[in-house]
């Protein structure tokens, strides 16, 4: 019972609009890798909404932005603490790849923090280099799975 | 050698328990123009964690020598490598007629020895996330060597449960041995090189010793011992271990060769070869 009333509090918040305070809208997503059989008998991963996840699950977090106001904003950083209970895996294919940090510090690629296994890491980081033009948007995404 | 009484159980990983809710909230900076940098929080999503249901068993020993006292309790140890408490339902199973090993029973103090007068009989146990409880099967009746007793635990999901990949059950089996065969033999065996061909044993001929050890029953630290025979020279570096050159330092101690095999599981078969050059 508690679980699944846990469960519905999950599907509220992940449907829950998305902050739209002052000029930058941004949305926070999560979705569970789930294998499908196609009727040709050949197997995809396809993205579903994070419903039933237990660990050893794959799970995608996915921040979506956009500039909704009428200036260019500049300076932009998307600070994604891993959550706690998650093991961070890799960028998503297509996705800019983040720093990483160890310590929520220092940035850097594993090698570069003296890592050796991605679930050390425990704060990933975007930082666009140049300004978000007025209308302009995009996504970052990491695969991780849970613990 | 020394039969082993060790066990090893490797305790489950912990895993994020049933119930725990994930939450995932982004921070962002920013500057518009040249207001000061600004900051916001995305929208925090949460998931939910499920209940996983998995199950694993195994045998503390892989085979038990069979002994006079009746019954021979074989040791397992059931872990609950899901994440939330979980139900297994014990049951064991002969391979031979005559075998009786319906009587399962918790290893209540926990010291690893069946004690009737302390261990209580059980049907199943209840174990906590990344727990484990060692159980004896009972076995009596006509007890023969080569025989194989099967433990199986079964989880009993609760309704939302999720079944990972054992699907919730698993088993482990112990072979019984004969208790009064000798854990291990060791055979020997030698060929004669001559110089320029043949095979008599003259001075020069290089003599070739192999010696095979089969463990019947698990050994531990484990050391093979040959002493080079009189009137003979050892052949350095001629050391093999299973077709495998061996170095002699440590292992040639100027009279005897002596490799140490560690602990040798039942069934375990090494081979020793080294070179002897007659005098």
């Amino acid at each position: 019972m508690l679980i699944r009333s846990l469960f519905l509090l999950g599907v509220v918040l992940a449907t829950s609009p998305a902050m739209a305070a002052g000029p930058l809208q941004v949305t926070s997503q999560v979705m569970v890798e789930a294998k499908q059989r196609a009727a040709d008998g050949t197997t995809k991963i396809a993205l579903v909404p994070a419903h039933r996840v237990v660990p050893g699950d794959r799970v995608v977090f996915t921040l979506a932005y956009r500039n909704t106001g009428a200036q260019p904003l500049a300076d932009l950083v998307f600070d994604n603490p891993v959550p706690k209970g998650v093991a961070y895996r890799a960028p998503v294919p297509n996705s800019p790849a983040p720093e990483l940090s160890v310590d929520g510090h220092r940035y850097g690629t594993l090698a570069q923090l003296g890592a050796v296994e991605p679930d050390a890491v425990t704060h990933v980081r975007w930082r666009l280099a140049r300004p978000l033009a007025p209308g302009a948007s995009g996504t970052f995404a990491f695969q991780a799975v849970l613990k | 050698m020394t039969i082993v009484v060790a066990l090893a159980v490797t305790p489950a990983a912990a895993t994020t328990p049933a119930g725990t809710a994930i939450t995932n909230t982004a921070r962002l900076t920013y500057t518009a123009g040249t207001t000061s940098p600004a900051s916001l929080d995305s929208n925090t999503v949460t998931i939910a964690v499920d209940a996983l249901v998995e199950a694993a068993i195994a045998a503390d020993r892989p085979t038990a020598p069979i002994t006079n006292t009746a019954p021979l309790p074989l040791a397992f140890t059931v872990t609950n490598p899901g994440n939330a408490a979980t139900v297994y339902r014990l049951a064991a199973l002969a391979d031979r007629d005559g075998i009786t090993v319906a009587t399962i029973a918790a290893d209540t103090d926990g010291d690893g020895r069946y004690d009737p007068a302390i261990d209580r009989i059980v049907t199943s146990v209840t174990l906590a996330a990344g727990a484990q409880q060692r159980i004896f099967v009972l076995a009596s009746g006509t007890l023969t060597a080569g025989a194989t007793i099967t433990a199986t635990a079964t989880a009993e999901p609760a309704a939302a449960a999720t079944v990972g990949a054992t699907g919730g059950r698993a088993s482990a089996a112990v072979r019984l041995t004969d208790g009064t065969a000798p854990a291990a033999q060791l055979d020997k065996a030698q060929s004669v090189a001559a110089p320029g061909g043949g095979t008599r044993a003259i001075p020069g001929a290089v003599v070739t010793y192999t010696v095979t050890a089969r463990f019947a029953r698990d050994c531990a630290a484990v050391e093979l011992s040959d002493a080079v025979p009189e009137g003979t020279r050892f052949v350095p570096g001629s050391i093999m271990l299973d077709d495998q050159p061996l170095a002699d330092a440590g292992r040639f101690d100027g009279s005897t060769v002596r490799v140490a095999l560690g602990d040798m599981p039942a069934g375990a078969v090494r081979r020793v070869r080294f070179n002897a050059i007659i005098l």
